[in-house]
């Protein structure tokens, strides 16, 4: 595949579907040089796709550029474990890790912590289904979740 | 998007966080939610 002979919007799916194909398969987001080596295409090329798709709110990155957040996902270890089909993933709030779940559309086993208490807390999603207590909280109004996202 | 034990626990972490309380509900509503 070249980059430079496809639209923008094109070879900017193809990273967005690889990204989610090795998170889903791994339970790991990957980085911008992984990607381009499974896609063939230049890293700088990746990167400025990143940079886009975050720019359209599909991805957030850190300062170096690697990605913190395909949603549900995160790419950096959170309170919100999901487990499923034998694959652990990190999501980035109790609402993605349900996310999670649903994406996947299987049983999952969901470990967070009380924020409050700090007392831990382990959810199950079992044939469609969420199986545990407590209540979810959302601090911010979503007009206002990019505000600052990492802290929604 | 956090998960609290109870609504007093809401309560609690808000008002540490010296943040108004937000909107909250049961999981069974927002894991329907999450299928939408």
């Amino acid at each position: 595949v070249n980059a430079n002979a496809m639209s923008i919007d094109d070879f900017d799916f193809l990273v967005r579907r690889e990204v989610y194909d090795v998170t889903i398969r791994t339970g790991r987001v990957p980085a911008a040089p992984e990607v381009a080596s499974a896609l063939t295409e230049d890293v700088d090329d990746v990167r400025a796709s990143f940079a886009r798709l975050a720019a359209a709110r599909v991805l957030v990155l850190d300062d170096d550029r690697n990605i913190v957040m395909a949603a549900p996902f995160s790419g950096v270890p959170t309170l919100f474990t999901v487990l499923a089909n034998g694959i652990s993933y990190f999501a980035n709030c109790i609402w993605d890790a349900l996310g999670v779940a649903a994406m996947l559309q299987a049983d999952a086993r969901i470990e967070t912590t009380c924020d409050d208490c700090g007392t831990a807390s382990s959810l199950r999603v079992e044939n469609g289904a969420v199986v545990g207590d407590g209540i979810v909280h959302f601090a911010v109004p979503a007009r206002r979740w990019w505000d600052d996202i990492l802290f929604t | 998007m956090l998960l609290f034990r109870s609504e007093e626990h809401v309560e609690r972490w808000s008002a540490q966080h010296g943040l108004p309380r937000g909107a909250s509900m049961s999981l069974v509503t927002a894991w329907a939610l999450a299928h939408a």
